[in-house]
């Protein structure tokens, strides 16, 4: 896995209002309403153009077909939820994309099965043979149905892949092969729609709106995750400038490069970061902001986890670096509140730092509740310490050596005496997260004002 | 947080949507079926009257004169259009919809009218004592694609010309007009089999 830091964001409730709108909610709602709207859409295509009939055969094969249509919708809506559109990205977050695109993907792979099943089942009854029989009938007489069973048999393996539980015994490039050649599947299993669906033969516009759907999302994709980043490498040529141990666990890696203030870079954002070096390309890490110092710098504080401390050391100044972002909603844009309480742990100093300064730099009242296990893990401790003075809290020591949880309700309380009043953003490892906000919720923060960010995406 | 079940909920939902439209569309072709039942039990009334009716002849592209009812002992494709569609609804037709005309021994009947994916087939057999001499499609599926009405141009003649020869339904499809071969087939044969 390749889960580094920081370990985990989470956006917690959609924010609600607090005092004054915040703009856009209503368009995020219309974005939302999008994705079903066009399943309804494609439901009354089908209604209009399904075959009459009363007989099973026609039933079943009919359901077959509706099931296939909204699958074919979904992959589309699937496309566009990882073409890292800036403009969708800024509405919802791409921990959130990326969260739908997991939950829509396994209802498309559903629907395939579902698809193939009713079809297969629903010719059978037309012509009284066994489904078994029928297999084979269909696939000699109809058309483009062997690439379309192939494109089948593709989704089937990204989506067992991609199940939490299989992916587990996965290695992070395995997992990303079988999931590169759902693009196959999806090539293969286009044509025998258009050749073999009832509704597409003598309707040519109905023909051009579903290709047209095909290529916007295949455009998107393409533009957003081809073109824009390729075109970065060549505008902003980030190279590393330094690596820097922080922590025995943690360390920071200086990026310089040109016209960085294009980028809008806000402190708490992350990147996806692929290092131009052997070893490093294949994957994209998210990484995020701990500094953005100016001059063309940025400086990620990296969590060593596992194998990837001398991987992440091991990288030579002057390496070029492809750049996509920055994603991410964990900024200090996402609240007007005017207190506020930053708990990191581990490696999510790193985002944490940043944002500090920037809600610093807004007026705004910080605390910092920095926790870890031993008082050298405090990465930057020294930069946050003499900037906040007694707004800065370190917490060091594991639990069972305190004694106690020094984030439990009573003691977060001790701590930060005004807590409950205050808007807490959480960055660091799940059972951190976890226990910050069960505790915020006994102390009485509305659940709207707690922020952490998910981030796998795997 | 995402739930882990959100993809599943989605999926169910989907299923029930499925189902809700399935479900409406089968109301929906009840109803329609319904309408042509009634148009054409009028008309099988109207068919009981001697000579010039022979009911095959004037029904093209309709469902007028009689369904007839598939024989199961017979057709080889039980799908049950006959059955199905019927059920509950029109009994009357089970008869030969021709009375003998001028040559005494000529009869034309309307073979069931099966259902196939590509819509409804049906033909209408003259029979010259036991001899078929002539088969007449009604109905040949393809209604809305011009392509299978180019389909059909070339599959049914061909159909014809093997049933004609081999006196029987017992012939070869035409490639690439599979459903429409297995649906003259079975009316051929449902014709056939209500000669007795």
């Amino acid at each position: 896995m390749t889960a580094v830091a920081p370990a985990r964001h989470g956006v917690g409730r959609e924010p609600r209002f607090r005092g004054g709108g915040r703009p856009g909610g209503r368009l995020r709602l219309a974005v939302r309403a999008a994705v079903p709207a066009g399943a309804l859409a494609v439901t009354v295509f089908w209604f209009a153009g399904a075959r009459s009939g009363t007989d099973p055969g026609t039933v079943v094969s009919g359901a077959g077909d509706l099931a296939g249509m909204l699958a074919s919708y979904l992959v589309c809506a699937l496309l566009v939820l990882i073409s890292r559109a800036p403009w969708i990205e800024r509405m919802f977050g791409l921990d959130h994309l990326v969260g739908w695109h997991r939950s829509l993907g396994a209802a498309t792979v559903l629907l395939v099965v579902t698809h193939v099943v009713l079809v297969v089942v629903g010719s059978a009854l037309w012509e009284s043979t066994t489904a078994w029989e029928q297999v084979p009938r269909l696939l000699a007489t109809q058309p483009d149905l062997w690439e379309a069973l192939i494109g089948a048999g593709l989704f089937l393996v990204g989506g067992v892949t991609s199940a939490r539980l299989i992916r587990r015994f996965l290695s992070y490039e395995a997992w990303l092969a079988a999931h590169l050649t759902l693009y196959v599947g999806i090539y293969l299993a286009f044509w025998h729609q258009l050749t073999g669906g009832t509704h597409f033969l003598g309707d040519p516009v109905a023909r051009a709106v579903w290709i047209l759907m095909y290529a916007a999302a295949g455009a998107a994709l393409v533009t957003w995750r081809v073109i824009r980043p390729l075109w970065r490498l060549g505008r902003h040529v980030f190279r590393i400038e330094a690596v820097v141990p922080e922590s025995p666990s943690t360390t920071s890696v200086w990026l310089k490069g040109r016209h960085v203030d294009e980028l809008g870079v806000q402190g708490g954002q992350f990147f996806l970061v692929r290092f131009l070096a052997k070893g490093h390309l294949v994957t994209a890490h998210p990484y995020s902001i701990s500094a953005v110092p100016g001059s063309g710098r940025l400086r990620f504080t990296v969590g060593a986890l596992g194998d990837h401390s001398a991987a992440v050391a091991g990288l030579r100044p002057g390496t070029r670096v492809l750049l996509e972002g920055p994603f991410g909603r964990f900024t200090a844009a996402r609240t007007p509140a005017q207190r506020v309480l930053l708990i990191a742990g581990g490696a999510g100093i790193g985002p944490i730092r940043a944002l500090a300064e920037d809600l610093a730099r807004d007026g705004r009242d910080v605390v910092v509740v920095h926790r870890a296990r031993t008082a050298e893990e405090l990465a930057l401790a020294g930069e946050l310490a003499p900037a906040l003075g007694a707004a800065y809290i370190p917490l060091a020591g594991r639990r069972k050596a305190l004694g106690h949880d020094p984030l439990a309700p009573g003691s977060l309380r001790r701590l930060v005496p005004d807590a409950a009043a205050r808007e807490v953003f959480v960055c660091g490892p799940p059972g951190l997260i976890d226990t910050v906000i069960r505790s915020a919720r006994r102390l009485r923060i509305p659940s709207t004002a707690v922020h952490y960010e998910e981030l796998s995406l795997s | 947080m995402s739930s882990r079940w959100r993809g599943t909920l989605v999926y169910v939902g989907s299923l029930a949507v499925i189902g809700a439209a399935a479900f409406a569309r089968y109301e929906l072709s009840v109803a329609e079926e319904a309408d042509a039942h009634h148009a054409a039990g009028h008309h099988a009334g109207h068919s009981m009257s001697p000579s010039a009716e022979g009911g095959g002849e004037g029904g093209k592209g309709s469902e007028k004169g009689s369904r007839g009812k598939a024989s199961p002992a017979a057709s080889p494709d039980g799908d049950g259009s006959g059955t199905t569609t019927d059920g509950g609804q029109d009994p009357a037709a089970d008869q030969p919809a021709g009375e003998p005309a001028a040559e005494p021994e000529e009869v034309t009947i309307t073979g069931a009218v099966i259902d196939t994916r590509e819509g409804h087939v049906q033909v209408a057999v003259t029979f010259l004592g036991d001899e078929i001499v002539d088969i007449n499609p009604l109905q040949a599926g393809h209604q809305d694609s011009p392509h299978g009405e180019q389909l059909n141009a070339e599959a049914l003649p061909q159909l014809e010309e093997w049933a004609l020869a081999a006196q029987s339904a017992q012939i070869d499809s035409v490639s690439g007009a599979t459903y429409t071969s297995e649906g003259y087939k079975a009316s051929l044969q449902s014709a056939i089999d209500l000669r007795g």
